[in-house]
């Protein structure tokens, strides 16, 4: 298992996890849906189709937010 | 390059309206030609829209196209700042106009009380042949103020599509989000549908809530970036800012192009420009 950091929450995932898995398991505590969801990776924004093949190591932070649309 | 599509020269008057903004090196008199010859279409003449053209117009952009097919209402009064109980049940588009052409007659305003779509945005661009001329001439910059997702992405795909910088602002209850999206600069950035997908459903300030300090605060950074992209001072390109009005905090993050985005996969993969190097504005010194 890892520790990283979930909107400065931390969350254990087995080691080699995806930001993918981590999305999915983060999301319902936060009261999210994937499809409303930015990720960000240590700063730098995830594209969804990214999502599956960034590799999630030891003490990553990961920032969840949603789309802001108003105006 | 720099001087295609650069037709006025200030006269004594506009020299003293605009002097100082024209005493920042980063403006000059050069500068405040820059912005004069401009053309900015703005989408959404709600809250921000209505922060955005009006200080726009105040620092004299020539050319401003106002978009919006909705009727004031008297719900919008505490953000929409153009409106009063006059305007109540009126074309938003006629009320902000009437409004900022008393302002400044240095700026050309027309108004459309339509929706944006992209057959009425193709019909824009290739009728009006002023615009076409400013879009050929890199004068043309769309300002996205709309308030609902599908509109939002509507808006990008057609900006992706003709190569025009979208500057994007979005407000909700207390948060904020402003990015740039220019494809010939910073396609390695990517468009706003590499961010948020087709799919999204946020909620707007109809069922959130809002100040209209805080929808001001995200329109004052919306026309300032503005016109640093116009005067090709801007940095931060790459960045998507996220604006918390309760703590009063900005974070920024670093953008990526989604390689499989259906809206700007044709951009080119790099900029085709060092932006710190080729689009700095030239130096004219101001005679004082
Ligand atoms: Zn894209």
């Amino acid at each position: 298992m890892i520790t990283l950091y979930v909107n400065d929450l931390p969350v254990h995932v087995n080691k080699n996890s995806n930001l993918q898995q981590v999305l999915a398991l983060s999301i319902q505590s936060l009261n999210l849906q994937l499809d409303n969801i930015a990720a960000v990776h240590n700063q730098h924004l995830v594209p969804k189709s990214q999502w599956a093949i960034s590799v999630c190591n030891e003490n990553d932070q990961i920032e969840i937010f949603s789309a802001v649309a108003g105006g | 390059m720099a001087d295609k599509g650069m037709t006025e020269t200030l006269n004594d008057n506009q020299f003293m309206q605009y002097y100082r903004q024209i005493l920042l090196s980063q403006v000059s008199e050069y500068g405040q030609q820059k912005l004069l010859n401009q053309h900015v279409i703005v989408v959404g003449v709600g809250g921000l829209g209505c922060h955005v053209t009006q200080q726009l117009t105040a620092a004299g952009i020539g050319h401003i196209y106002l978009l919006d097919d909705d009727l004031v209402e008297l719900s919008n009064l505490p953000r929409q700042i153009l409106f009063d109980v006059t305007s109540i049940g009126k074309p938003k588009a006629i009320c902000a106009a009437e409004k900022v052409i008393a302002m400044n007659s240095d700026t050309q305003v027309r108004y459309f009380c339509k929706k944006f779509t992209y057959s009425f945005a193709e019909e824009l661009l290739h009728t009006n042949a002023e615009l076409q001329q400013a879009h050929q001439n890199g004068q043309l910059i769309l300002l996205d103020c709309t308030d609902n997702m599908p509109t939002r992405q509507l808006i990008n795909a057609w900006c992706a599509t003709h190569f025009i910088p979208l500057i994007s602002a979005s407000v909700a209850a207390f948060s904020g989000q402003l990015l740039v999206i220019d494809g010939q600069v910073a396609p390695q950035s990517g468009c706003y549908h590499c961010l948020f997908g087709s799919n999204a459903n946020p909620q707007g300030c109809a069922n959130l809530g809002v100040l209209g300090p805080t929808v001001a605060t995200m329109a004052s950074m919306q026309a300032l970036t503005t016109i640093k992209h116009i005067l090709r001072l801007d940095t931060e390109l790459k960045y998507l800012h996220i604006f918390d009005g309760l703590q009063l905090s900005w974070r920024q993050f670093v953008r990526h192009r989604d390689p499989k985005c259906k809206s700007c996969g044709h951009w080119p993969s790099q900029s085709e420009n060092q932006l710190s190097s080729a689009h700095q504005i030239s130096p004219k010194k101001v005679n004082l």
